[in-house]
């Protein structure tokens, strides 16, 4: 018997310290009742002990047999666990694209190994802190009822996406996301960056373009909220898919507008002096192009966009 | 179909009717093995590692009550059917009844 003491003892070492001896008396009790039932109806057999065991299985399974302990997170609560990790993480990175991007334009140097590097190396050192915590919540949270259930307690057949084809694209968000904060950060070093170093910045804005400051901000918020609006929605609606098309249309214009007004950037005189020449040759020139550029991509994202806008409802 | 995925659907349609069977067999005290054996006398086969977890669980909603007793030199944690295990048993008597007319005629249409 022996035996059987070892194994009821694993067994109550896989329970709550709390149930150990009521439940691991009980079991031994009916361990013992097998093991006799299954000597009576063979004598011969010497080896019930192990065949009564092995029938159970290991101690720990029987243990959660006896005792289901709470999961982590509850099978019916995954795809939202899933959906708030993946945003979660997107944010994450995010943050560590636009923290490198500020990194980078605080010491005015662009090291292409750092820009691919630095956001992985911030965003690894953080993911598992972020999925302790998003998966503590659930745990609390979901131990006195499902977290979905409570979330969606208010949910009605309204509610259903009015066009289930055009889910949208987080990644596109996130990304408007990034730019729009990085534009918002630049534009306002000023307020946020130390002044020996916005006193090294090499480029500012032209004083003839100071207005531009303004206008760039108002368009950069807007776009912010949008892309925090679109964060709580899956599906596209029709108003919000023309707000977002309206956005792309704005700010081509305004590129436009730029384009035809520059420079918009000067180099700061102070380090004027230090740069060769082909090098302020090139930001006067480049910036035109640049801008054009950039509409050039807005308004052909539009034109893919404004293809889909009949589809919608 | 393999003979896993049959064994599960098999499971799936027991455990409901498992519940049903322990209750309708703890009208007289028993203790975990001698349940088992009356199941699996009347043709329900059920394995421990089902039973008697399954038992300490009705024990737990009051639908059993349970008291420590020796016999035959040894303890056992005897089971009974509660007054609200009878109740309760009732209720879910008369839906068996109900779903296995329905059943019955499915199947019999089929």
């Amino acid at each position: 018997m022996e035996l059987v003491d070892r194994y009821i003892l694993a067994v109550k070492q896989a329970l709550p310290s709390d149930k150990q001896d009521e439940i691991g008396r009980e079991l031994k009790a009916n361990i013992l009742d097998e093991i006799d039932a299954l000597n009576d109806q063979n004598a011969n057999n010497g080896d019930a002990v192990n065949t009564v065991l092995n029938k159970y299985g290991h101690p720990d399974t029987t243990a959660n047999r006896f005792y289901k302990r709470p999961a982590l997170v509850a099978g019916i609560d995954m795809p939202l666990y899933k959906k708030v990790l993946i945003h979660a993480a997107a944010f994450l990175f995010a943050y560590a694209v636009v923290r490198t991007l500020l990194t980078m334009l605080q010491d005015d140097s662009i090291n292409p190994f750092r820009l691919l590097f630095q956001p992985l190396y911030i965003f690894i050192d953080n993911a598992s802190l972020l999925f302790l915590i998003v998966t503590l919540v659930f745990y609390y949270v979901g131990k006195s009822s499902s977290v979905s259930a409570w979330l969606y307690r208010n949910w009605s057949l309204d509610k259903l996406p009015p066009n289930p084809g055009f889910k949208i694209n987080n990644s596109d968000t996130i990304t408007d996301i990034i730019t729009s904060s990085f534009l918002l950060l630049v534009l306002w070093t000023h307020l946020w960056m130390s002044d020996d170093a916005y006193q090294q910045q090499i480029l500012a804005l032209a004083p003839s373009a100071e207005h531009w400051r303004i206008i760039l901000t108002v368009l950069s918020v807007q776009s912010l909220l949008q892309a925090f609006y679109r964060l709580t929605q899956t599906h596209w609606q029709r108003n919000s898919y023309i707000a977002y098309i309206v956005d792309h249309a704005v700010f081509a214009i305004a590129a436009l507008w730029m384009a035809t007004i520059t420079p918009i950037l000067i180099v700061k005189d102070a380090i004027n002096a230090n740069l060769p020449l082909v090098v302020l040759s090139f930001i006067d020139s480049s910036q035109s192009d640049f801008l054009l550029s950039v509409a050039a991509i807005l308004l052909v994202l539009m034109y893919f966009q404004l293809k889909k806008l009949p589809n919608l409802k | 179909m393999s003979d896993t995925r049959i064994n599960k659907l098999r499971l799936e349609l027991r455990r409901g009717v498992l519940i049903l069977s322990v209750l309708a067999s703890s009208k007289v005290p028993q203790y975990g093995y001698s349940l088992r054996k009356q199941l699996s006398d009347a043709g329900i086969e059920i394995d421990e590692g089902t039973l008697y977890p399954l038992i300490r669980r009705l024990a737990e909603q009051e639908l059993l009550d349970s008291e420590w007793k020796n016999t035959d030199g040894r303890e056992r944690r005897y089971y009974l059917l509660s007054d609200k295990g009878h109740e309760v048993l009732g209720q879910l008597t008369e839906d068996w009844q109900q779903l296995n007319k329905s059943i019955s005629a499915l199947l019999e249409k089929a």
